[in-house]
């Protein structure tokens, strides 16, 4: 398959997909978002990785669950980001599918809190993100795992309605609307 | 010797090959140096000829070169932020996304603490409140299940609760405080304790609340568990063992307003950054000294192109070196990277990446303020406060445009002045003093015009308005209209700078020497003129039409 590069500065490519065909677009999503890579114009040896953005119409355990289907057992770690005052979970997760080389999927049903903000932003410029206060540390930074991935899914209208940073499907590359 | 060369001094010879080496290097370098006082060697970088101490190794410098295509641009942008951050001046650039606005800051803070140093970051949302920029109490070390617990604590207490209640009332405080030193009503000093006290009662406030909530709900984490975690903003000013970071500010104007006020905390003398930001109430420290690590940068959108209302605060814009990345600029460098396909193109790449020429600062700068009995200094701060005036009557008058979609609107970012930018133009002066080519001497009317570009037309997004403020410049400085009476006559700012330029530059030895090739020179001059009417008379007592009695007269015979 052609690696397909995005540029950056353009807003996110999407993808709609009709719903009997909802599983196996999912797939070819995970497939695409996999080799999927973009650069900096002003870095162009330098091969970022992009998160992923999956938007449910209706966001429920049938539908989480055929996302999460979409990927082989043990690729990914799952977790909820229901919560927007806390991020520490958030964090926790990361890291540790980041040094397993796993993907994260996060369900998210609320505003997530500034920190999960600035850590995708981070990300999707540079591979890498900091955190204060971390594993004892006063600044924790980590480089992405290349095989590592970030796919947020989220409903249609939490998108709408509850999401109050301006650019956040910015932070993403590929985005898939599951109908 | 023809009269217009001159051998040139050292310092000049340094200088230029300061130039020929970033030449070499594409514009950055690393470098060692060793005190001779304590035989210590510190490592340099030079960026587009500032040069800056630097933690990073030579490999990390060569690394990061290789990895970007630094566009004219970019280099005009980098070297901005090389000056702002060795004079600890906070800056802020506003731009469109892609500008270079992020990308360049946390490339200078690589070239100066390490290619893999942790970069400290906040990234302003609409939520970002005094939980990321000052810190929170929290719990340490929690378990899975303790942290499920703790969540659901914090959306109660947060969402709803008592905190929530109380952060309002503390934002209340917080505006009015604001509100006041924005109006004059307290100076800085007063701002300072007021955001003291209101931070004493935030911290010991959210604790109690936090802690009484827990209790509530049997989460058994004892008091002696929790710990403050420092916000970004004391993080940069005392941490890393107190020497505190770079901090980079990304997307600021969406930081609402009253928070974005914590930061007027970090303005201090002559424009730079204060040497303490005043926090009191956690374990008894009140104050957070600047650390020698510690600088602040801030990148922020146009508000008019950005969705919702998100203007800086006006009285932030003051405490700020300001810079709009021209739009136009952008897609000029944007068009010119496309075309390297990648920087796959080597040619192209090596094109666009070009070290742009630039002023190398001078070896060793005058001493502007104090030499010559401070009259250099008199004229310097007489040339700057028309600028200033000129500069700010114009704002005031004009203001300035944006172009969206090809259409010129009317600002809704306000700036305000209130006499930072002068200070913070001394300190440019101070450091980064250019030479004139042509006579050797430091050139102040360049530097001024160079401090002038920086502080004021910088903060213009209309272009038109910015090439109006250089002819203002230039008027101020060449013009008839900046003449000033000096020593009897009427000459222009830009002549009288010159010549003091050149006196204060000489030592008493070489001032001596020059007085004494003065003489000479004068000596020579009457002998020259001397044997000139010599050899006329010699001419005319030969010639046979002249008369004898004239003959005469010239050879003294009566």
């Amino acid at each position: 398959m052609k690696i397909k590069i995005t540029d950056k500065d353009k807003k996110p490519r999407k993808m709609t997909t009709k719903t009997s065909q909802e599983k196996s677009d999912v797939v070819v999503f995970f497939e695409a978002l996999e080799k999927n890579t973009s650069f900096d114009s002003r870095e162009p040896n330098k091969i970022l990785a992009d998160s992923g953005l999956i938007i449910l119409k209706k966001s429920n355990s049938v539908a989480v669950g055929n996302v999460l289907g979409a990927l082989p057992r043990g690729k990914a770690v799952a977790m909820k980001l229901d919560n927007q005052y806390f991020a520490d979970d958030f964090f926790k997760k990361l890291v540790m599918a980041n040094r397993e080389g796993q993907w994260l999927i996060v369900e998210c049903s609320s505003d997530p809190a500034p920190a999960v903000i600035q850590t995708l932003k981070q990300i999707s410029r540079d591979n890498e993100f900091s955190i204060s206060h971390f594993e004892g540390k006063e600044l924790f930074s980590m480089k992405m795992n290349p095989i590592s991935r970030v796919v947020f899914l989220i409903e249609d209208s939490v998108l709408e309605k509850d999401i109050t940073y301006p650019y956040f499907t910015n932070l993403f590359g590929p985005v898939l609307r599951v109908k | 010797m023809p009269e217009n060369l001159r051998f040139q001094s050292e310092d000049e010879i340094k200088e230029q090959e300061t130039l020929e080496h970033l030449k070499e290097e594409g514009g950055i370098y690393f470098h060692q140096e060793t005190n001779p006082e304590n035989g210590e060697t510190n490592n340099f970088v030079n960026i587009l000829g500032i040069e800056v101490e630097t933690y990073a190794s030579e490999e990390d410098i060569e690394s990061i070169k290789k990895e970007m295509i630094l566009s004219p641009v970019d280099q005009d942008l980098l070297r901005t932020i090389a000056q702002c951050y060795k004079l600890r001046q906070p800056l802020l650039f506003e731009g469109d996304p892609g500008a270079g606005k992020t990308f360049l800051i946390e490339k200078l803070t690589k070239l100066v603490h390490g290619k893999d140093a942790p970069v400290l970051e906040l990234v302003g949302t609409p939520r970002t409140s005094e939980l990321e920029i000052l810190g929170h109490w929290a719990p340490k070390g929690l378990k899975e299940k303790e942290s499920q617990e703790y969540k659901e604590i914090l959306k109660d207490v947060m969402g709803k609760g008592e905190l929530a209640e109380f952060q309002k009332h503390l934002n209340e405080e917080l505006e009015k405080l604001n509100a006041d030193f924005s109006d004059g009503k307290i100076n800085q000093e007063e701002f300072q304790a007021g955001f003291g006290e209101i931070s004493q009662k935030y911290v010991e406030e959210s604790r109690k609340i936090l802690l009484e909530a827990s209790q509530m709900a049997k989460f058994l984490k004892p008091e002696a568990e929790w710990e403050f975690k420092q916000g970004a903003l004391l993080q940069a000013y005392a941490g890393k063992e107190g020497k505190g970071y770079p901090l980079i500010v990304d997307e600021f104007n969406i930081i609402p307003s009253n928070y974005q006020q914590i930061f007027l905390q970090i303005s201090g003398r002559e424009g730079g950054m204060s040497d303490a930001i005043n926090f009191w109430g956690n374990s008894g420290k009140t104050s957070y000294k600047r650390g020698k690590d510690a600088w602040i940068a801030f990148a922020s959108n146009f508000p008019e192109k950005t969705p919702g209302r998100s203007e800086v605060v006006a009285p932030m814009t003051d405490r700020l070196v300001w810079k709009v990345i021209p739009t136009e600029d952008v897609t000029k460098k944007k068009g010119a990277i496309k075309k390297t396909a990648g920087g796959r193109l080597t040619k192209r790449t090596a094109e666009v990446s070009t070290f742009a020429e630039t002023e190398i600062p001078v070896e060793n700068n005058v001493e502007w303020d104090k030499v010559l009995d401070e009259q250099l200094g008199e004229q310097i701060a007489d040339i700057v406060d028309l600028l200033d005036t000129e500069f700010v009557k114009s704002y005031e008058q004009v203001g300035d445009t944006l172009n969206i979609k090809g259409e010129q609107r009317r600002r809704n970012q306000s700036m305000e002045f209130s006499g930072r930018n002068p200070l913070r133009l001394y300190s440019y002066l101070d450091n980064f003093q250019v030479r004139d080519k042509k006579t050797g001497f430091v050139d102040f009317a360049a530097t001024l015009l160079n401090a002038f570009e920086m502080y004021y037309v910088s903060r213009l997004a209309n272009e038109a308005t910015r090439k109006k403020m250089d002819a203002l410049f230039h008027q101020i400085m060449e013009g008839d209209t900046g003449k000033a009476k000096f020593e009897g006559q009427a000459r222009t700012r830009k002549e009288i700078l010159a010549i003091l330029s050149e006196r204060a530059s000489l030592t008493p030895e070489v001032a001596e020497q020059m007085e004494e090739q003065s003489k000479g020179a004068q000596e020579r001059e009457i002998l020259q003129a001397r044997h000139v009417a010599e050899d006329a008379e010699e001419k005319l007592l030969d010639n046979p039409n002249i008369p004898e009695e004239l003959k005469r007269m010239l050879r003294g015979e009566k």
